[in-house]
């Protein structure tokens, strides 16, 4: 049990031992609303990072997802302001994304064009398509209703913290214990034994992009509707805090091994150190050097761990 | 006789040509305003407060044939491309916002060596001698000092305030800043500036800074500065969902349309900009004092009359400040104190 939590129970010290120096150093650290304000922030990019650990687990890369947030974002605002009831704009935005991720799937899976190309496509080609369409302008003012999901609170908390964690959760469960779950794992590990053992691999890649997509329509949800309008930069640079947040999960960057929940302490890690910039009075200077240590860290700790170096990379098939 | 006659003749003539002469004057004179891009609200405001100077200058028997024209998304190429061919069209005056400052001076160059006025608005190119007249909407000084202003007036004199600018090493916003700390020494000396913060314009990060700030400084934060554009909506966010909406001074540099409702609200008071409608509006005054020879380069102690306006002055060098230093401009023309725009005034305004 330490062995297969060893990660997760890794993280959650240095967690623990962060927040508790914050709390006992900072009294409005330790304040019920900066709890809150922190995991309402680390909602949205948990449940991206929840599809991006899938992504990883399975060998590829998704680096379109900010991208895809923004245009889920803005037509959801659109479609807000033209008088659509919530649950269809909800729905509007699931779809786009389940879409956006298809697209992506499709053409990593069956035409065998490498992740990392694609997903760099479509990031660049939906920020174009942005511009184009938006000509930089906002979504505003949004209709009243607008904020209902991102600032209701039940016993504390936001709904998008709730939601979050019944996603993490739910996506645990899959990737644990069902068949399709263990093929994501199997394809990752091996895909020329996953293909032997009659797994369909193009099948679950494009699924996995599919999904990935559908998680961006749903962390957009958790996301913008905490703010009273849509501007045009929402989602940028979202692809490194969750990338960074993945691999600081333990994920294994070349696939095959990783969980969800690792992945959101990793969120978590990540959210609260940018905090503690803030409240230990850090330069801000340093928070894109902290991340990137983080990363160096967490590969290299993976890395030694398993023995992966004496392997030869494969990556971005 | 059929001499004299002859003579007469050309005389007559020489006379009539002549008469034709002083009529040349009252050719149209030729003005064209290239903005960065078109489409946008705020190029387009500026084109409005041009065309209102244009028609005034009419009303006062000035011909003028005045074209706005410019890339449809801010493209440095296109954007030489077109000045390229305006040029050929030899119009008296020019009245350029660039794209990239370095990339406009041979262009810029070339079409005041060709006798055409260059005046450049908005943003300027890097040669000041590559134009006559750079109309100025701001110095980091004005803007920066203006911002410090608002929150002495709103959170008095001994205020501690905190900045959420965009990226750490973004010039213009390093330059207010720098402006802002210059002010705060000279005219608040028990005003603070108790931290800084970088939100990278990026909606979420400077969400969060501003939560952060507003967290730890809680009840000990008179003030969130927000030179960016992007950041400003997100502070004004933070502070209402912090329950500190009209508790906390909220300010920064924005646009009307973008700021709109958040000023309505009251969750900010005052978003400190220029007017680009008198921006537009006092470029085509400057370039028409520049062709009449009202305003002539680098003479010291001028100035220019500029309609509803009244005069403005034309300065041979200003002293500003920036994150690397001070600054000399020259030959700029100062459009004036920076604008409010508040709950009274800011649905005058669409850009």
């Amino acid at each position: 049990m330490m062995m297969r939590w060893g990660r997760e129970l890794t993280i959650l010290a240095a967690l623990a031992l962060l927040s508790g120096y914050l709390s006992l150093t900072q009294p409005n650290f330790r304040d019920a609303f900066t709890l809150s304000t922190i995991l309402t922030n680390a909602a949205y990019v948990g449940v991206v990072g929840i599809g991006m650990t899938m992504v990883i687990v399975a060998g590829q890369i998704d680096i379109s997802v900010g991208s895809m947030l923004a245009v889920c974002a803005l037509i959801a605002g659109t479609l807000a302001r033209a008088g659509a009831p919530m649950f269809l704009v909800v729905l509007t935005s699931l779809a786009l994304g389940l879409g956006m991720g298809a697209l992506n799937g499709a053409l990593i899976a069956y035409l065998r064009i490498p992740s990392i190309i694609v997903t760099l496509a479509t990031l660049t080609a939906l920020r174009g398509a942005i511009v184009w369409w938006t000509k930089g302008y906002w979504v505003m003012p949004l209709p009243p209703g607008w904020k209902f999901l991102g600032t209701t609170h039940i016993l504390g908390l936001p709904l998008p913290v709730w939601i979050g964690w019944a996603a993490v959760l739910a996506a645990a469960y899959v990737l644990a214990h069902t068949i399709i779950g263990r093929e994501v794992y199997a394809l990752g590990s091996n895909p020329q034994a996953a293909r032997l053992a009659g797994i369909d691999t193009a099948r679950v890649t494009f699924w996995v992009f599919a999904v990935s997509g559908l998680l961006v329509g749903l962390a957009t949800m958790l996301h913008v509707t905490r703010f009273s309008m849509v501007q045009t930069q929402e989602g940028l640079g979202l692809e490194f805090l969750v990338i960074t947040a993945v691999v600081v999960g333990g994920t294994n960057i070349f696939g095959g091994s990783g969980t969800v929940v690792g992945t959101y302490l990793g969120v978590l890690l990540l959210t609260v150190t940018s905090s503690a910039l803030t409240f230990l009075g850090i330069s801000a200077t340093w928070d894109q050097a902290i991340r990137g240590a983080f990363i160096l860290v967490a590969v290299t700790a993976d890395i030694v761990r398993t023995g992966r170096w004496r392997q030869p990379v494969r990556w971005a098939r | 006789m059929r001499y004299i006659r002859g003579f007469a003749l050309a005389l007559t003539l020489a006379l009539l040509v002549g008469l034709a002469g002083p009529g040349q004057a009252q050719k149209a004179l030729k003005i064209f305003m290239v903005p960065k891009f078109t489409g946008a609200a705020y190029f387009a405001a500026t084109e409005k407060g041009a065309k209102e100077a244009v028609a005034e200058l009419k009303g006062r028997g000035v011909a003028i044939d005045f074209l706005y024209t410019g890339p449809s998304v801010a493209n440095t190429d296109e954007e030489i491309r077109m000045i390229d061919d305006l040029v050929a069209q030899k119009p008296d005056a020019i009245i350029i916002s660039a794209n990239d400052a370095e990339a406009l001076v041979p262009v810029a160059k070339k079409a005041k060596a060709a006798g055409i006025k260059v005046i450049t608005y908005d943003a300027d190119v890097a040669d000041p001698t590559a134009r006559q007249w750079f109309v100025n909407q701001g110095t980091f000084t004005l803007v920066g000092g203006a911002l410090v202003d608002v929150v002495a007036e709103q959170a008095g004199n001994s205020a501690r305030f905190a900045v959420v600018s965009a990226d750490p090493g973004a010039f213009n916003q390093n330059s207010w800043i720098a402006a802002m700390k210059a002010r705060v020494s000279a005219k608040y000396p028990k005003m603070q500036l108790v931290d800084i913060r970088y939100g990278l314009d990026k909606p979420a990060e400077s969400f969060s800074v501003a939560q952060d700030l507003i967290n730890k400084y809680r009840g000990q934060l008179d003030a969130i500065i927000a030179p960016t554009s992007v950041a400003l909506p997100k502070v004004a966010e933070a502070a209402e969902q912090a329950g500190l909406a009209g508790k906390i001074v909220v300010t920064g540099l924005s646009t009307p349309n973008d700021m709109r409702e958040f000023v309505k609200k009251g969750t900010v008071k005052t978003v400190v900009l220029w007017n680009p409608v008198d921006l537009g509006y006092l470029a085509v005054y400057v370039a028409h004092a520049t062709i009449t020879g009202a305003l002539k380069e680098g003479m010291a102690k001028q100035s220019v009359r500029a309609g509803r306006l009244g005069t403005r002055e034309a300065t041979a060098q200003l002293n500003d400040i920036t994150a690397k230093g001070p600054l000399t401009l020259r030959n700029v023309i100062l459009l004036g104190a920076p604008f409010r725009f508040t709950k009274e005034n800011i649905d005058k305004f669409n850009f």
